[in-house]
């Protein structure tokens, strides 16, 4: 009783004729080509020291993480430094780098790390300090500067294409404007089908009316951008064969659909596409080798689907408008736990790429203490916020003071772009 | 406008209305129908919470049901939950199996409020199957909360620090004196008792501490037991912070390091914050996800007392609250997005979909179901973290998570699939609803305006526009101005029910009829 077996015999599939890779070609795009950012949020907090290993501190690293560290033959150097290496996995992040494409911002955080999933996540995706709640997500004040008043208004003739993508089966934080979800989602394993619509008042009282209301708007939004979506998902596209099957690497799954709409023209220019499982307490590597395990296998799908997914970009021709980062919501802590795993942690590496950018590592390998006790933690060198900010002004070329709406604090340019 | 509703808490007086039982019945069953309408009328609210707050009795366990799958110890219909574990491949396909029940056992739900909470539990204190990765361990997790739906909240939490399976999935089974691993201990406390709200202020030292207290214990996959191992476990003392009033768990050796986990739940549930982040999931899931400060001190704040005096046993919470006049306040009426087990369970019951008899039939509806719901973003057996489904408390937006551009779509789907000619076929036998029979126990199926009151009042629990009545109506009369054409058909009808041709003309306007209602906003609501 696989699901896959199921979608394909049941009376649903049948009614949802239209597939993601339909054939039916109709390839007209005038529209302004907008630069994009893919970011990529990778669920459960990354354990950057198995990542982006430090190398000038491997005697600590292997004596705070007697069963976890990656043997020092393995790790793959990187040219231009003999001080960092990259997990074995990363074969394909690894080429990216040494060709340019690809760098590191180290120790990236906020302060007073918070050590819960939920609370820690939806303090990256609002963009808010560790101390205050903020109900809507940093980059949907973003693009409210673009989309004043969404949804009202929206789409017209300037602006025909949805605000955001949410790759997956559920929104995000991330995208939860002043009125409504600035995303549209789109499920990567099944369809994309038109929601008929009606204009029926809502008569709802207390407090069902401003949640029938905004069904209502979800209705309406989807059903306006459905068309450009559809249109944009049918455009043939011969995308890499470095792709995998379908259903093996859910990251690539994701970005393949992200490839396929730029591709059809859509001209929204934020992505959102995830890998899940990085909550690794346990069984992060296997006992009998630290180069396998739980982590191994989620970076390998990382550096496979980055890879594809550039070739994607390479073959459309649009490597000068896209970018991507990664981005988790915690570290994971410098001693490893006896289950073969590590806990929440603080700062972590973040990862980006793109012709724009500057290849190489931003700050210095993270410090582990010489006498390295289980509540230690990585010190943070860059706020999230400034991070994010960077990207803001330099790759979406927004204004200070836009961007100072955004994030309030005076935060200092990091070099993650070409000048 | 301000909504000012009240903030009683005192229960309703007099006899039950249609609208409020309606109301109760909704937030209490999946689904709402002809069977529970007649089962219920006539009963007053104290009758009818005595039948709902009664906790059902253990359903039968699971049995091998994938007919793709060779289990060589277990025949195809037998019994696993005591079988050695196999391999990944065997045990998915049990764990697939276990889910399936669970559906099953939602469908079949009686006239309790059992699996409703049940579901809630599994919210509340969450474990993923698939992370578990063995049956055997889940299946006993899942009867533990069934046993305890209408029971004990401290009791429940005591028992399930030492699950089975919550030992593999938060690491309690890594957890030792030299190796602490605080995973459980931390999310006891950040989130299935104490919550991370103002005035909680436990620190990562607690958290500590706390591991330290549940250090030592392991899962045998031989016994499918939980052991202790007192020489994995820290004998130190254990010293807690201010906010726990400096308790100090003094260290046990041997098997007495078991008895200081009574020692840790009781020093979390001696805090009043325990009790009221309890009623806050509990309120949030019944009532509304509007909190504001009334509600926390009208509400919250006396049920946590109700709830600490009763020594943490639920039905006198749940009594209280839902009987309330708080509870059944107009203001709360239909504002609760209707949760994809509350969408697609509650449109079984509602419309008595037959499921096929033949029992590897009904498993495969079960799955399709199961299948469905989890494509809806409601993964039974799998929730997306240890905090459940964010619908449930991620503010803003509470339930309304559950609905976005891709599963509002995948709704209508499911929607068009059980009213299609040929119903949704699960993997073989196929489902649909027949509305026929569901109009036919209306009070005045003949007289169209009757039967759009009635469907409306039973099926929306919010108010809909005059213009979608209107709609209502146009599909049902195909566009016709009077309604004489619908009487005169149904009267036909009537008189010669086996007569095919009239029969479809009755069908093929109640599938449109009441293929608009499952796709209005409106009935998203419950």
């Amino acid at each position: 009783m696989k699901r896959k077996v199921f979608i394909k015999n049941t009376a649903l599939a049948a009614l949802l004729p239209f597939i993601l890779d339909a054939l039916s070609a109709c390839n007209s795009n005038t529209r302004k080509q907008n630069r994009i950012l893919v970011l990529i949020q990778l669920v459960g907090g990354n354990d950057g020291l198995n990542t982006l290993i430090p190398l000038d501190n491997y005697k600590k690293l292997t004596d705070a993480r007697p069963n976890l560290f990656i043997p020092e033959n393995k790790i793959l150097g990187i040219k231009g430094t003999s001080l960092t290496g990259l997990h074995p996995s990363l074969a394909g992040i690894k080429d990216l780098y040494e060709n340019g494409l690809l760098g590191f911002i180290q120790g990236v955080g906020y302060e007073n790390q918070n050590y819960s999933h939920f609370r820690s996540s939806d303090i990256w995706l609002t963009g808010s300090k560790s101390t205050e709640v903020l109900y809507t997500g940093w980059m949907a004040r973003y693009l409210e500067t673009r989309f004043k008043n969404y949804p009202e208004g929206f789409p017209n003739a300037q602006h025909p294409d949805p605000p955001a993508i949410k790759i997956g089966d559920t929104g995000s934080y991330l995208f939860q404007g002043t009125k409504m979800d600035m995303s549209i989602v789109i499920d990567p394993s099944t369809t994309f089908e038109p929601i008929s619509v009606d204009s029926f008042d809502n008569e709802s009282t207390g407090y069902a009316a401003a949640e029938v209301k905004s069904i209502r708007e979800i209705l309406q939004q989807t059903e306006r951008y459905s068309k450009v979506i559809k249109d944009a998902l049918a455009t043939s596209f011969q995308h890499s064969t470095l792709y995998p099957k379908s259903g093996v690497n859910s990251l690539a799954d994701q970005l393949k659909v992200v490839a396929k709409l730029i591709k059809g023209g859509l001209g929204t220019s934020i992505y959102l596409v995830d890998l899940k499982g990085f909550d690794t307490h346990s069984a992060q590597v296997d006992s009998s080798n630290t180069t396998k395990g739980l982590h191994a296998d989620l970076l390998a799908k990382l550096s496979q689907a980055v890879t594809c997914f550039w070739d994607d970009v390479n073959i459309m021709g649009r490597e000068k408008d896209i970018t991507g980062i990664t981005f988790s919501e915690f570290g994971r802590r410098i001693v490893s736990n006896s289950a073969y795993g590590t806990d929440h942690g603080a700062a972590q590496p973040l990862m980006f790429f793109g012709t724009n950018i500057n290849s190489g590592i931003i700050g210095t390998n993270p410090v582990i203490p010489d006498k390295v006790n289980n509540t230690d933690n990585l010190a943070m060198q860059f706020d999230f916020k400034n991070v994010f900010a960077s990207v803001l002004k330099k790759w979406m070329e927004t204004s200070d003071d836009k961007v100072k709406e955004i994030f309030p604090e005076n935060y200092p340019d990091i070099e993650i772009f070409k000048a | 406008m301000a909504i000012i509703p009240s903030y009683n808490l005192a229960p309703i007086t007099g006899s039950l209305k249609k609208s409020d039982l309606l109301h109760l019945l909704r937030r209490t069953l999946f689904g709402v129908g002809h069977k529970e309408l007649s089962f219920f009328q006539n009963k007053n609210i104290h009758e009818s919470l005595d039948i709902l707050l009664k906790q059902s009795p253990n359903p039968k366990a699971p049995t091998q049901s994938d007919p793709d799958i060779t289990d060589p110890l277990i025949p195809n219909g037998s019994e696993w939950i005591n079988a050695p574990y196999e391999n990944e491949e065997i045990d998915k396909s049990r764990r697939i199996g276990l889910k399936t029940w669970w559906m099953g056992e939602m469908l079949n739900r009686d006239f309790s409020l059992s699996e409703k909470m049940t579901l809630f539990w599994h919210n509340h204190f969450v474990t993923e199957m698939d992370i578990v990765k063995d049956s055997r361990y889940s299946y006993r997790y899942v009867t533990m909360l069934r046993s305890y739906a209408l029971g004990n909240f401290k009791k429940l939490i005591i028992e399930g620090t030492t699950d089975i399976a919550m030992l593999v999935y938060l690491n309690g089974n890594s957890n030792t004196k030299s190796a602490p691993n605080e995973n459980y201990s931390r999310e006891l406390m950040e989130l299935f008792t104490l919550g991370k709200g103002v005035g909680v202020n436990y620190t990562e030292d607690d958290v500590k501490a706390g591991a330290s207290v549940l250090s030592g214990w392991k899962d045998d996959k031989e016994s499918i037991k939980s052991d202790f191992i007192p020489s994995l476990h820290d004998t130190d003392d254990k010293y807690f912070s201010s906010f726990f009033e400096n308790k100090i768990i003094r260290g046990k050796s041997g098997n007495d390091g078991i008895l200081e986990i009574d020692e840790l739940i009781d020093m979390i549930f001696l805090r009043k914050e325990t009790a009221k982040f309890f009623c806050r999931n509990l309120y949030r899931w019944f009532v509304s996800a509007h909190f504001d400060e009334a509600i926390e001190s009208n509400i919250i704040s006396p049920l946590a007392d109700i709830l600490i005096k009763h020594d943490f046993e639920v039905v006198p919470v749940l009594r209280t609250l839902l009987s309330s006049e708080h509870f059944f306040d107009a203001a709360y009426r239909g504002c609760i997005v209707k949760n994809p087990v509350d969408f697609y369970a509650g449109a079984v019951k509602q419309f008595d979909l037959a499921l096929p008899t033949k029992l590897s039939d009904t498993h495969l509806c079960w799955a399709h179901i199961y299948y469905d719901i989890s494509g809806l973003s409601m993964n039974i057996g799998d929730p997306p973290s240890v905090a459940g489904w964010p619908a449930f408390h991620q503010a803003p937006k509470f339930h309304q998570w559950w609905i976005n551009s891709y599963t509002l779509g995948f709704r209508m789907k499911i929607a068009d699939s059980l009213y299609s000619e040929e119903g949704a076929n699960c993997n073989g036998p196929r489902i649909k609803f027949d509305f026929l029979s569901f109009v036919k126990e209306l009070k005045n199926p003949e007289n169209p305006d009757e039967l759009i009151k009635e469907c409306v009042e039973l099926l929306f629990a919010v108010q809909i526009s005059k213009s979608s009545l209107e709609t209502l109506k146009k599909l049902l009369l195909s566009e016709q101005e009077t309604g004489y054409y619908w009487t005169d058909v149904w009267n036909q009808f009537s008189a010669k029910p086996n007569d095919l041709m009239t029969k479809s003309v009755i069908e093929n306007r109640l599938k449109l009829f009441f293929g608009k209602i499952m796709t209005m906003p409106e009935y998203q609501m419950m």
